[in-house]
């Protein structure tokens, strides 16, 4: 077998045929003896799709949507999400090949699940232009507080980056009780569903308050950046429904953030 | 004199490049500032922003001119999901302590 091909001795287990159909071999440039039948995706899966510009982007989303089947109020977060995650890579990873996305629907779960990646700096590495962060999950705890920004250190952004994109997706995964993890480093942030919550309606209660998640700074380490996001269809929730709670909750946690930004106060004698 | 921008042209149903809302600001938006015309921004036929992009379109603006340029900013024919996502930028960049006209000496 030569260096360029990848191939299983005895029993092939069903994850390499399925990363094979996924095309993460051919992103690899490696050949491979699994042989499968190359069903139509449509409606089940987007095998890895490699994104290295704005115009690609625009491209994906456009050919991504009729693929998954979804009714129009539930295609909106879906793109959403996946736009501004992608655009943080092109913007903040500095990876020379962009990112990388792939997505999968589950049918008994009624979900859709979603992953992008990078081989860029990390964000521990691309904050730290204009932060301090200490560690690779301090550093993707600061990304996903509202006003924060590798661009630039000032709290709110600059004319360009509003440091709002992943507040905006951890509050959405929030408030519709979906999955949603960042990997970056070593460091793992996880918001997790709470099933004990109902699935069916958006959760105003739980939006007003701190989320839940958990996270490590001890995962091996990843040179770069992966997301993932479940979208589940079983809820009913609109998108409007979903940035009116973020509306309510934005403020809040920028003022609180500038608390915590601003520590030094005006001394009076 | 008002200057008329129609979204969809630019940045099609689903407004997200922020490339093209920068571009937009620059070549369009700023300059008709300057020159004091109004500008109306048209969402017409648009059915999703994202907040970055609202932000790359109008963020630099309010930081130049303060944030009484939105007198002379029109937002027309916005659906629910778009007029959030713009009160949400206003919001906050009015809430910055960078919003001021630049022309001003704070020093």
């Amino acid at each position: 077998m030569s260096e360029d091909s990848i191939s299983i001795s005895g029993n092939t287990p069903t994850s390499f045929t399925y990363l094979t159909r996924m095309g993460l071999f051919k992103h690899h440039k490696k050949n491979t003896t699994s042989k499968s039948i190359e069903h139509d995706p449509s409606g089940r899966f987007i095998p890895i799709t490699q994104i290295t510009d704005s115009e690609s982007l625009d491209e994906f989303i456009s050919q991504m949507v009729p693929l998954l089947h979804t009714s129009p109020d539930q295609a909106r977060p879906i793109k959403y999400v996946i736009s501004e995650l992608i655009r943080n890579t092109l913007e903040h990873s500095r990876s020379s090949s962009g990112a990388f996305i792939c997505a999968q629907y589950f049918k008994k779960a009624n979900r859709i699940s979603i992953g992008i990646a990078d081989s860029g700096i990390g964000i521990l590495k691309a904050l730290s232009f204009c932060h301090r962060p200490k560690t690779h999950i301090d550093a993707i705890e600061m990304a996903t507080e509202p006003g924060i920004t590798g661009a630039t250190s000032i709290l709110g952004g600059n004319d360009t980056n509003g440091g709002a994109g992943l507040y905006f997706i951890k509050r959405i995964a929030n408030a519709t009780n979906n999955y949603f993890v960042i990997y970056s480093g070593t460091g793992l942030y996880k918001q997790l569903v709470d099933k004990s919550k109902n699935n069916s309606q958006l959760d105003m209660f739980q939006q007003s308050k701190p989320l839940k998640y958990k996270k490590t700074n001890h995962y091996p380490n990843w040179q770069g950046t992966i997301t993932g996001f479940d979208f589940s269809l079983n809820r009913s929730d609109s998108f409007q429904s979903i940035l009116n709670e973020i509306k309510k909750t934005f403020n809040l946690d920028m003022r609180q953030q500038k608390k915590e930004v601003y520590k030094r106060r005006a001394r009076f004698i | 004199m008002s200057i008329e921008i129609s979204i969809f042209e630019v940045a099609g149903e689903f407004a997200h490049n922020k490339d093209k809302a920068s571009e937009l600001r620059k070549r369009v938006i700023i300059p008709g500032l300057q020159n004091d015309s109004a500008i109306l921004i048209d969402f017409q036929n648009v059915d999703l922003s994202t907040q970055s992009f609202i932000h790359a379109l109008i963020s630099e603006p309010i930081h130049i001119f303060g944030i009484d340029v939105l007198e002379r900013i029109a937002f027309k024919n916005c659906n629910e999901t778009i007029r959030t996502l713009i009160e949400i930028v206003v919001d906050y960049l009015q809430d910055e302590e960078c919003c001021v006209p630049q022309e001003l000496d704070i020093s």
